[in-house]
């Protein structure tokens, strides 16, 4: 599905993914190892991983198997790292003051007079609605939580003091190495596992791959 | 609807006859208002562009899609120019040219947005939507931001018509909702005494609209309940008068030692907190789901007979006993909307209407 291209991607490294297969085909054997694409390469695109397996003399498997996903380094093997990061534009700006609520049912409401952020991602696109008030997202080199419900299509962040600009970019997790949050810290805290994070993730948004 | 013949892969079977029918009762009951078919997030997963035909066909003047692409796409796809296609969700570098001569309708909240509206060069007027904020605090201008954004839109009357004024509200309660309806009206006056004159002011969605007639005024926007979506708290959908449209089903491909294996799982959008929450039926027959993996969930059937190449419900209308998406937001503590927009785009949508099958 591209639609909504531009507020919202999962960007795909496709050389972490390379990098991977090397590390695990040292470990397990060129022959022996399987390359699990199930479920659109776990949402990173089955003809783009495809490749890589088969360039790499790999045998490829449509079935899941329980250790697939260390080739899109869901695991917290140090020697494996994530392919795939998430991010999503601000599309508005707003001042509130102290007591005013946010978003549907009002569910938070700001304790003091603040900066929002109404950034372009929401459940339809993987971000679960039970990150309402509870998960954050990298703005500016801040970490700003999620307030009120998220919504279809959106989320607000606070942004208290801080300010943001139409077209910022919001990293819902990314590459530790460079300070963006991983993905297994934000599944965790919604405890899900990785794999059901990037695969429903990649498989609404519009991907972008890195080579 | 539950399709009976064999699958290797998960279906969600849209009954089109169906969610004719929820319009045709939500038009009924808002009337004299007119009724916005909403179909932004690929319908809810039901499928953009069968859908919106539908919506068509079903006498519907206007339709909702959150982007401008996905309403380039309904443009392209046939949907008539005398029904209008409102997107509000406008990108900083949004391409308006196109936008404005498929003569999509924006909802606007920015004065910036009205300068790069006019700053392309288009062969018509654009069609735009005023936004106020009343309290839900995503975007619309601000109370402070509204007489400037209403007299900006104005001055550019040459390149721009005020076609609606509206709002969303929060839904949070009664009261809350009336203050921002209050708020709503407020801003409509000032708009008039600028010397606005809107075709439809709108600010009602699916739950607002069906119960208070002064949330109406002379559009409602509906997503939710014309998919037979109702919005949970002890409130069905058929309590509401509406029919579920989704049925999802998925085949029965292995069975051993008391488990069967459903070719279905988290990596097409089956939230892994099923497990343990939801049960499948099969045969009438309902089975806890046990576990969720990425491709496939696991059901305890005991000693009881399945058979590979079984179809399991997971959930539909109810009328063979499987479960409804109901059911599902009630065990997972969330609401039917977000189970059926994160169903992945490669489960295979059926059409059907009035029992036959649609060629896509």
């Amino acid at each position: 599905m591209q639609a909504n291209s531009w507020r919202a991607t999962a960007r795909i490294d496709l050389a972490a993914i390379r990098q991977n297969l090397v590390v695990l085909t040292s470990r397990y054997g060129t022959k022996k190892y399987v390359a699990d694409i199930a479920a659109d390469a776990y949402g990173h695109g089955t003809s783009e991983v495809g490749r890589l397996a088969r360039k790499a003399a790999v045998t490829v498997s449509e079935s899941s198997n329980p250790l697939g996903g260390e080739l899109y380094g869901l695991t917290r093997d140090p020697l494996l790292h994530a392919a795939m990061r998430v991010s999503a534009l601000v599309i508005a700006t707003k001042t509130i003051d102290a007591g005013e609520g946010v978003s549907y049912g009002y569910t938070w409401h700001a304790p003091t007079r603040t900066n929002l952020a109404l950034v372009g991602i929401g459940y339809a696109d993987g971000l679960d609605r039970s990150a309402s008030n509870v998960g954050s997202l990298l703005l500016g080199g801040v970490e700003h939580r999620i307030v009120g419900r998220v919504a279809m299509n959106a989320l607000v962040l606070d942004l208290g003091q801080h300010s943001a600009a139409i077209g910022d970019e919001a990293v819902v997790f990314g590459d530790p190495a460079v300070g963006e949050p991983a993905v297994g810290d934000w599944a965790g805290q919604l405890e899900r596992p990785c794999a059901e994070i990037v695969a429903v993730f990649g498989s609404h948004l519009p991907r972008e791959y890195r080579w | 609807m539950v399709v009976d013949l064999p699958q290797t892969a998960p279906t969600a079977t849209i009954d089109l006859s169906a969610y004719r029918r929820n319009l045709a009762r939500l038009a009924a009951r808002v009337a004299p208002c007119a009724l916005m078919a909403v179909v932004k997030a690929d319908a809810y997963g039901h499928g953009l562009v069968p859908v919106a035909r539908a919506a068509v066909a079903a006498g519907v003047e206007w339709i909702g899609t959150i982007d401008v692409e996905t309403g380039l796409e309904l443009r392209r796809n046939g949907i008539p120019r005398d029904v209008a296609v409102l997107t509000w969700q406008l990108a900083p570098n949004e391409d308006y040219a196109a936008a404005i001569e498929a003569e999509l309708d924006f909802g606007v909240s920015t004065i910036g947005q009205l300068e790069e509206i006019v700053a392309v060069c288009a062969s018509r007027r654009a069609r735009v939507h005023l936004k106020i904020d009343t309290g839900l605090h995503r975007n619309g201008a601000s109370v402070e931001e509204w007489p400037a954004l209403v007299a900006r839109a104005l001055a550019l009357s040459r390149s721009m018509e005020i076609v609606g004024v509206w709002t969303h509200i929060a839904e949070a309660s009664e009261s809350e909702d009336s203050a921002a309806i209050d708020r709503f009206s407020a801003a409509l006056a000032v708009a008039e005494e600028l010397g606005a004159s809107p075709t439809v002011r709108h600010l009602g969605a699916s739950a607002a609209a069906f119960t208070r007639a002064d949330a109406r005024f002379d559009l409602v926007r509906i997503g939710a309940f014309s998919y037979g979506i109702s919005p949970g708290d002890g409130v069905s959908p058929s309590s509401l008068g509406l029919e579920p449209v989704m049925t999802l089903t998925a085949p029965v491909t292995a069975v051993n030692l008391g488990m069967a294996t459903i070719a279905i799982g988290y990596g097409d959008g089956i939230p892994s907190a099923a497990a343990g929450r939801v049960r499948v039926v099969i045969d009438g027959r309902p089975y806890m789901i046990v576990s969720v993996q990425l491709d496939r969930l696991t059901i305890d059937i005991g000693d009881a007979t399945v058979r590979p190449g079984d179809t399991a419900a997971l959930f539909g209308a109810g009328a063979h006993g499987e479960l409804t998406l109901q059911d599902w937001a009630d065990a997972l503590g969330t609401i039917g909307e977000e189970i059926v927009t994160r169903l992945s785009p490669r489960i295979r949508r059926r059409f059907f209407s009035e029992g036959v099958e649609l060629n896509r």
